[in-house]
This record gives structure tokens, C-alpha cells and sequence, in this order.
């Protein structure tokens, strides 16, 4: 019965198919003839796509049921033994087809037509709105939004013209204020903060459910109402399209929160801690037992297309930063156990809340894990990224004893720059803050958690030109002179302030990382290692052993590639050995104590951009993030040499 | 026989004007239903209302013991139906509508509507919209014949016919069907057509079934008396069953439904002058039923 009605329908239409393919071959054959005006080589495809699609639209489907009503043939097609749902369905398949039918002679047409699918793919009149905005999907949308207002309004009237004007008023009202609406998200308005980036996928998603909500309220009408009664027929259209595009709106406003979400993708941030490995993704927190070979997932979190989630790890506790689908307003501070147990909101918003921008760590946990620092800035600024520190706050780890500490001197952190809390120096219960002021150096602070006492230790041009030891006791900074020459590499000690010279690095070119880079302190934070530039663009490892006050660089091992960013150096083996990435043969180089090359383990090929994560004992990690933020993480047996993904 | 069709309280209005109040009757095979009432009074609204073109408010319907919802289809297999207009798709031919109907129903006696459309005189190949008003009427026919309903309703549909016409159909085609064991339900404000085919009568009238009743029965308990006084005739006698009265002189004429013995005896007991009692016919009968009073 379905498809007897389908065929009458289409019977019926057929007028209507052959007007809109005659209106198409026209228009081709008119492309076809002045496509070589280059003025009206864009104007003929694209005026078609704008009028054509939505006009045929109405057309056909104001004729769903109007003829019935017109000829009175309704109540024999009521009368005939076949379900409602069925008829409907039945003119909306065949109606809907006769549409297909046309937009796929144009897409054939798109691919036969020289000039034709280049002119409508390369259209760029709209880009003003996006960039991404595809005029054919638009008019897709649109000529699928005006169909199904126009097949819903045929149920109530027998007028033609009403009908056919009627429909296009009001689809072209409703898209009018769907676009509203976009452009409010995407601009300024109320929902900018969530639809920044997604504005037109919802503005899309929402003329497909309006679409949708026209097409219910037309059938649940048809299914129930007397069509004897005008009245009612037009009270319940007008009341479940109402309903309808509100919970469509409601729907495509909420998709971002309630989408699926990209793939998950890797952070950069892996912390470890005994044999352990933590490392964030866009959907969780990860711990994996190196020993064991074991993976867990030890937090869930929303997905974030934009931002990965920072961590912190100290006394068997994870500090972390998690935020809500709103961008802006719900950052929150969250702990938990290393084991993922015990999960708790530490701080939320309101007046002492966690604002800062999400991905942007400024928090941290006190060595013994029972107090947490963080800053909080309640500016309520738009513009993301690290901002000054209002009130610096403590919070035990246990949620209690919010403390606001004094606010940090304006003589040395200034007034509006930037401040990152770096290190807990626990014998002196002190944090180590690196601080600028709006176009000055960065400087490195002491600010005495007890006293509220502040201290500058130096001042650096460069904010990666220091690196503080894992006790927080000592600091390896990199002093480079403007105007060029040798590089001081020197060692700070925190509690006595005593600076200690290392060496000097030649300073042979304009390296962006400076000519010393890839610093990083062994465990126990008695020796540092790095790497130096020797010459041009080539680097060499090299290690200062703290208590023998000595380099070691003998400088005949080189790397001459460097990846943009990502740690290259790692120590491991009880921190008697270091592991060194070479990226020119795409290698893992271990090196003794000496910084000779005991082996090397070339790293496979389906690694792409690689970074060395951790090396423990007799594992190494390596990460590899795609330029998409997916990624994957690999783990190498020193002593069988094999490589295995483990995530 | 059991009930083929059962309504019962079935209640119905547009915008708050009641047209249907707790409507009650049943229909069983093999019979033929009069269903009479004034232009207005519902019988298209009653007729609709079994066929699902429009709800309810109110009521229960059961065909073949099973309850009807609204929006049910499969008892429509059963079911032929012909409105007042029989609109069909004009752009379809007379062939092409009966093939198109034919699918609906799976008793669809393809031979039948050949021979039925043969018989009616018309053109197969002729598009429906230039058939006349007669002749669309007889297609219709066929349609609803052709599918071997078990309930043929139809909705005075030859009140546009002319004579002959419809004599011929109604003496052909719905005996026929009784005889078949179709029960037909016939609404109709041209009483006349029904006199001599009609085996019970249903009166609709302010919405309700007044007069629900065998025809023979009807024909036998209507009277019409006429009292003639010598002198003013008395009041209105309290007496069961009148229809209507009407003072004429010294004349009093009663309509009176059901007639019985002890009708007679309250007249007789009036000691009128002259005593005039005569059957009806189903025109007055109707008229008495549905007049205002």
C-alpha cells in the first residue's frame, strides 16, 4: 500500500519534476553558454542554488495534501484501509525523493558541467559570515527547511497560493532568526562563550531539527486532529511546531555540551612518580604501572576540543584542573588519589573559585600532598591565557581552611602581568613563583607560605632559562647576555641564595632555543643535564654533577635535528644513565655515565613526532602527539629492545 | 447473528455545538439500515465517525466484536464507503482509480469490477475528472463493490441522481448485497428511496437516535388518528406515543408511535363524533419524528 501511494504521488508531482528539470537544463545550457562572462560565471550557479532549491521546495511540498483538501478527496483517502502514519510517510517519501532526484542531477551536474562544481565549491560571497561555510550544504539545509514548513502547512488550507507564500514567509523567518541567533553566538552574544567555535555546525544542526520539527508537528496533527475543523487543525499545527522548534533550539544549543567529541588526544604532560606514569588525555587521566604493564583510567572528564588538562602529583594525591563544556565560567580544581579513588571538588566558581583559563596550570600541590596553592583571579577577563594572580589562596588538600594569602608586592611582581606558581620549597615552606609585569623580564620569586615574606632571586629575559631541581631547593639558570656572547649557565641555591657557575656556553647562532636547551634534573636532583650548542645548529649533551661541582661534555656525541618542542633528554637506570632522542636517525641513544653512546635503539617508524616522555630503570616511554592532538604512547623494553603501544 | 457493528454512546461536536450525543445502535448482517435524518442532523458526521475520517469525543465502537481506535485500518478492509460526493483524483482513468483502489483490499474481486464497470457504461480509459456527477457515482460503486466489503455505508449519495438512476441502483444493487449477507447502512434525508428496500430504520434528530426499529414494526405501530368533535375539541388527551397534534376545526389529529390496543381505547373513550385511524407512510413517519415541537 505504501508503495501504491508513493507511486500515485509521484503521478501526481510529475508536472512539478518536469517544470524543475526543464528549469535546470535551462540554467546549465545558460552556464554552459556565458559561463566565460567572468561576472556571471559565479552569479548563474549560485542564484540558481539560492532560488531554485528552495522554491521547489515549497512547490512540492505545499502539494502534499493540498489537493486533497481542494477536491475534497481527503475523506476518500481517510476512508481507504490504510494507517495514517502510512499515508503521510508515503507523501513524504515521494515528495522528499522528487527533491533527492534534483539535487542529485545537480551534483551530477557539478561533476559533468566543466566549471560548474569548481564555481559552486569555490564560492566565497558568504566567507564574511565563516570561512567554513559551504553555500551548497547552506542551501541543502535551507531548500529541506522550506519543503517541511511547506509540507506541514499543506495540511491546512486548500489555497495554493496561500500556502506557497505562506511557506515562504515563514521559512525564511525562521532561518532569518536561526541566523540571528548564530551570529549572536558567534560574536558577542550570550552563548559566545560555548559556541565560539561551533557556531555554525549548531546553526546548521538547528535548521535540520527545525527541519524536523515542522515535519512532527505536521504528522502527529494529521494523525489526530478532525480535518473537518480548520480550528483545530491550525491550533495543533501552530501548538507542536511551537513545541517542537523550541525543544529543536533547546536540542541544537545543547548538541556542544552532549556531543561525542574528537578523538581523544594526548596531552604533552607525563609525570612520573615511582613506577608510575600519569598522563592526561582530552577525555581522562591515565595511570599506567610501568613495572606491571598495566593501564587504568583513573579520571574521566568531558571532552575539550581545545584544551588538555594540567596535573600536578605530589604525596599520593592528583591535583587537577577540570573544566566544564563552558569555557569560560566553570573551571574547577579537583583532587583524587593516585589510584583514582576519592574524588572531590576541591574549588569550584564563586568568589574564591579556580577562573583561570583551562589548560593553564597554576596550581599546586605541597610535597606531602595535604595543601594545595592555586591562583585566583576574579577579573572575569575575556581573553584566555595566564593572567595576574588577584589573591593567591591555600586549601588543605581535604577541602578545609581556604586561605586568601597576602597579596603579592606590586614592586616585584608588578601589576599586570603574569605569575606562575613554579615549586614548593619545602624546608622553608616556601613557593618559588615566576613572575613578569607587563614588558619586563621574568623574575623568579620566593613567596614564604608562613610569613608572607617575598623575595626576588634573579631576573631572566627568558622564561625557560631556568630550571627548578624536583626538591624545589635548587635552580639551573641560563643567563644569555643581549647582544649576543657566550651563554652563563649557573646554579642557584634556594636556601642560601648562593649562585654557582657551571660553564659557559658559545653562543655560535640564533638557535630559538637558546644554546642551552632540553634541561633536566635525575630524580634525586643532584645532576642536571642539558643540551649545548657547540656549533651552528649543533647540539651535544652534556651533565653538571652537583656535588663534584663538574661538567661533563665530551662532545662527540651531536644533534644536529631538534624537534620544535618536547623533552629530548631523559635519566634513567637509577639515574646513572641518560637517554638521548636523535631525531637525524631516528634513534634512542643510551648513554653512559660518560655521555658515550653505549647503545643505540632506532625508534619504528610509526611513531611520528616523537617525544621521550619518562625513562624508568629498563623502560622508556615515548609519546608520538599528531598534529590533530591524537596520538599514542609507546613503551621500549631496554632489555629486549621491543616496542610496544600502550595507549 | 452476532453484531457486525456496534456503537455505543458515541458522542461528537464542532466547536462546542454538540452533533452526536451519546449515539447508540447496531448493525447485523445481511440487512439493510436505514439511517434517516434531517440535512444537518449528523448522518455524514455518524458516518465518518465509523470510518475514521474524523474522531470521536466520545463512545465506543466495536466491528465484528473487536474495538475500533481512531486511526485503526485493517476493518476498512471490510468496510465499503460512499460519500455524498465521491471525489476521487481526477487526473486518474476510470482503470487506473479502480487498480489504485483495488490494492487497499485483499477481497478485491478484479473480475467483478470489470463486469461492474462494464454494466455501468463506463469509458476505463476515461479520466475520472470528466466523468459526470452520475457517473462518478457509479464508479464509485464499483470501487466499493468490487472489494466485497461485509458493511457498505453510504452516504446519501443519490440525492443528485436522477430517477431512473437511482431506482436502478436501489433495487438492483443493495438487495443484491443483502442478499449477499453485506449489511448496508443507508443515511438518507430522501425518505421515499428507502420504502420499499429498507429493513430497519434508524432516526437521527438533536443528535440522538430517536426511532431505532424494524421497518415492519415501524409500519405497523405508526397511526394517524383523526378525531372529529361536534363541538370544541378537549384538551390534548394524556396518551403515550404522540408524535405530534394538530387542531383542524373541531377536528384533532394525533400522530402516534408505538399504536397499541390501549391507545385505541383512550381515543375511543374521548367519544369523539368520527374516529379515523390509518397507517402511515415512512415519509410521515420521519416527518413526526424529526419536526420541532
Amino acid at each position: 500500500m505504501f508503495k501504491t501511494l508513493v507511486i500515485k504521488e509521484w503521478k501526481e508531482k510529475a508536472p512539478i519534476a518536469v517544470f524543475g528539470l526543464g528549469w535546470m537544463v535551462i540554467s546549465l545550457a545558460a552556464f554552459l553558454i556565458f559561463g566565460d562572462d567572468p561576472d556571471l560565471r559565479e552569479l548563474m550557479p549560485v542564484t540558481f542554488l539560492i532560488i531554485f532549491f528552495p522554491f521547489i521546495g515549497v512547490m512540492l511540498g505545499a502539494g502534499a495534501f493540498e489537493s486533497e483538501f481542494r477536491n475534497g478527496s481527503w475523506a476518500y483517502l481517510l476512508s481507504r484501509p490504510v494507517r495514517k502514519e502510512t499515508i503521510w510517510l508515503a507523501k513524504l517519501t515521494a515528495l522528499l525523493s522528487i527533491m533527492a532526484g534534483f539535487w542529485l542531477v545537480f551534483i551530477g551536474s557539478m561533476a559533468v558541467v566543466p566549471g560548474l562544481g569548481e564555481v559552486v565549491r569555490g564560492f566565497k560571497w558568504l566567507e564574511f559570515l565563516d570561512p567554513g561555510l559551504d553555500l551548497f550544504l547552506l542551501m541543502l539545509l535551507s531548500s529541506v527547511l522550506y519543503f517541511s514548513v511547506a509540507f506541514s502547512l499543506s495540511i491546512l488550507s486548500e489555497r495554493q497560493l496561500s500556502l506557497v507564500f505562506g511557506s515562504f514567509l515563514l521559512s525564511f523567518s525562521v532561518q532569518a532568526l536561526l541566523s540571528y541567533l548564530a551570529s549572536q553566538a558567534e560574536d558577542q552574544g550570550l552563548l559566545s562563550g560555548v559556541y565560539r567555535f561551533l557556531w555554525l555546525d549548531v546553526y546548521f544542526l538547528a535548521l535540520v531539527l527545525s527541519s524536523l520539527a515542522f515535519l512532527g508537528a505536521s504528522l502527529i496533527t494529521f494523525r489526530k486532529v478532525d480535518f473537518s475543523q480548520s480550528r483545530k487543525k491550525n491550533l495543533s499545527l501552530a501548538k507542536y511546531a511551537i513545541l517542537f522548534l523550541i525543544l529543536a533550539w533547546i536540542l541544537a544549543v545543547a548538541w556542544p555540551v552532549f556531543r561525542p567529541g574528537p578523538e581523544e588526544g594526548l596531552s604533552s604532560q607525563v609525570e612520573v612518580v615511582g613506577s608510575m606514569a600519569f598522563f592526561s588525555t582530552s577525555r581522562g587521566l591515565y595511570r599506567y604501572d610501568i613495572v606491571r604493564d598495566d593501564l587504568k583510567k583513573v579520571a574521566k572528564w568531558r571532552p575539550n576540543s581545545y584544551f588538555g588538562v594540567s596535573f600536578v602529583i605530589a604525596g599520593g594525591q592528583v591535583l587537577y584542573d577540570a573544566c566544564g563544556w563552558n569555557l569560560q565560567n566553570s573551571p574547577e580544581l579537583r583532587i583524587m588519589n593516585t589510584d583514582g579513588s576519592g574524588k572531590r571538588l576541591l574549588v569550584g566558581g564563586g568568589p574564591d573559585g579556580f577562573p583561570l583559563w583551562p589548560g593553564y596550570s597554576n596550581f599546586l600541590l605541597s610535597p606531602d600532598g595535604k595543601m594545595v596553592v592555586y591562583l585566583s583571579d576574579q577579573n572575569d577577563e575575556t581573553v584566555p591565557g595566564p593572567r595576574t594572580a588577584k589573591r593567591t589562596v591555600s586549601i588543605g588538600a581535604d577541602g578545609t581552611g581556604l586561605k586568601k594569602l597576602p597579596p603579592l608586592d606590586p614592586a616585584l611582581a608588578g601589576t599586570g602581568g603574569d605569575i606562575w606558581i613554579r615549586a614548593w620549597h619545602e624546608p622553608s615552606n616556601s613557593l618559588l613563583l615566576m613572575v613578569r609585569d607587563q614588558g619586563s623580564p621574568w623574575s623568579l620569586l620566593t613567596y614564604n607560605l608562613t610569613t608572607g615574606a617575598q623575595a626576588r632571586l634573579f631576573e631572566t629575559p627568558r622564561a625557560g632559562s631556568f630550571l627548578i631541581s624536583p626538591g624545589g631547593d635548587k635552580v639551573l639558570i641560563v643567563h644569555q647576555p643581549e647582544g649576543g656572547g657566550p651563554a652563563d649557565v649557573t646554579l642557584l641555591d634556594i636556601a642560601s641564595s648562593e649562585i654557582t657557575p657551571v660553564m659557559k656556553v658559545e653562543n655560535p647562532g640564533e638557535s630559538i632555543w637558546g644554546p642551552v636547551t632540553r634541561k633536566v634534573w635525575n630524580r634525586k636532583g643532584d645532576k642536571v643535564a642539558f643540551l649545548a650548542e657547540q656549533a651552528r645548529g649543533v647540539f651535544t649533551p652534556a651533565v653538571y654533577m652537583l656535588k663534584e661541582r663538574r661538567v661533563i661534555m665530551p662532545g662527540n656525541c651531536r644533534v644536529k635535528e631538534m624537534p620544535y618542542f618536547g623533552p629530548m633528554l631523559k635519566w634513567a637506570s637509577e639515574d646513572a644513565k641518560l637517554m638521548l632522542v636523535s631525531p637525524e636517525d631516528r634513534s634512542l641513544k643510551i648513554l653512559d655515565p660518560g655521555l658515550a653512546v653505549e647503545r643505540s635503539v632506532p625508534i619504528p617508524a610509526s611513531i611520528g613526532e616523537f617525544f621521550l616522555f619518562c625513562a624508568t630503570d629498563d623502560t622508556v616511554l615515548m609519546g608520538e602527539i599528531s598534529e590533530d592532538h591524537r596520538g599514542s604512547i609507546w613503551r621500549l623494553d631496554l632489555k629486549t629492545e621491543k616496542w610496544k603501544r600502550i595507549w | 447473528m452476532s453484531e457486525l457493528l456496534k456503537v455505543e454512546k458515541l458522542s461528537k461536536g464542532f466547536g462546542g455545538r454538540a452533533v452526536l450525543r451519546e449515539v447508540g445502535f447496531s448493525v447485523d448482517p445481511g440487512k439493510v439500515y436505514g439511517l434517516l435524518g434531517r440535512n444537518g442532523e449528523g448522518k455524514t458526521t455518524l458516518i465518518r465517525t465509523i470510518m475514521g475520517v474524523i474522531p470521536r469525543d466520545a463512545g465506543v465502537m466495536t466491528f465484528k466484536g473487536r474495538a475500533l481506535k481512531f486511526g485503526d485500518a485493517d476493518y476498512k478492509k471490510e468496510i465499503g464507503y460512499i460519500p455524498e460526493d465521491a471525489f476521487f483524483y481526477g487526473g486518474m482513468s476510470v482503470g487506473g482509480l479502480l487498480e489504485f483502489n483495488g490494492r487497499f483490499f485483499p477481497k478485491w474481486d478484479a473480475r467483478k469490477a470489470a463486469d461492474d464497470l462494464e454494466r455501468s457504461g463506463l469509458d476505463p480509459a476515461a479520466k475520472v475528472r470528466t466523468l459526470s456527477r452520475g457517473q462518478q457515482l457509479k464508479l464509485a460503486f464499483v470501487a466499493a463493490l468490487a472489494a466485497r466489503p461485509e458493511l457498505l455505508l453510504l452516504d446519501d449519495p443519490t440525492s443528485g441522481l436522477d430517477v431512473p438512476t437511482r431506482r436502478d441502483f436501489l433495487r438492483d444493487v443493495i438487495r443484491e448485497l443483502a442478499a449477499g449477507g453485506t449489511a448496508v447502512l443507508f443515511a438518507t434525508h430522501l425518505v421515499h428511496e428507502l420504502e420499499r428496500i429498507v429493513d430497519h430504520l434508524f432516526i437521527i434528530h438533536g443528535g440522538r437516535i430517536v426511532l431505532d426499529e424494524t421497518y415492519e414494526k415501524v409500519k405497523s405501530l405508526a397511526r394517524r388518528a383523526v378525531l372529529g368533535f361536534d363541538t370544541e375539541p378537549p384538551e390534548s388527551p394524556t396518551l403515550d406515543g404522540v408524535l405530534s397534534q394538530r387542531r383542524t376545526g373541531k377536528d384533532l389529529e394525533l400522530i402516534v408511535y408505538p399504536w397499541s390496543e390501549a391507545v385505541e381505547r383512550t381515543l375511543l373513550a374521548l367519544n369523539a363524533a368520527r374516529l379515523e385511524i390509518e397507517p402511515l407512510s415512512l415519509e410521515d413517519i420521519f416527518t413526526s419524528f424529526v419536526q420541532e415541537t
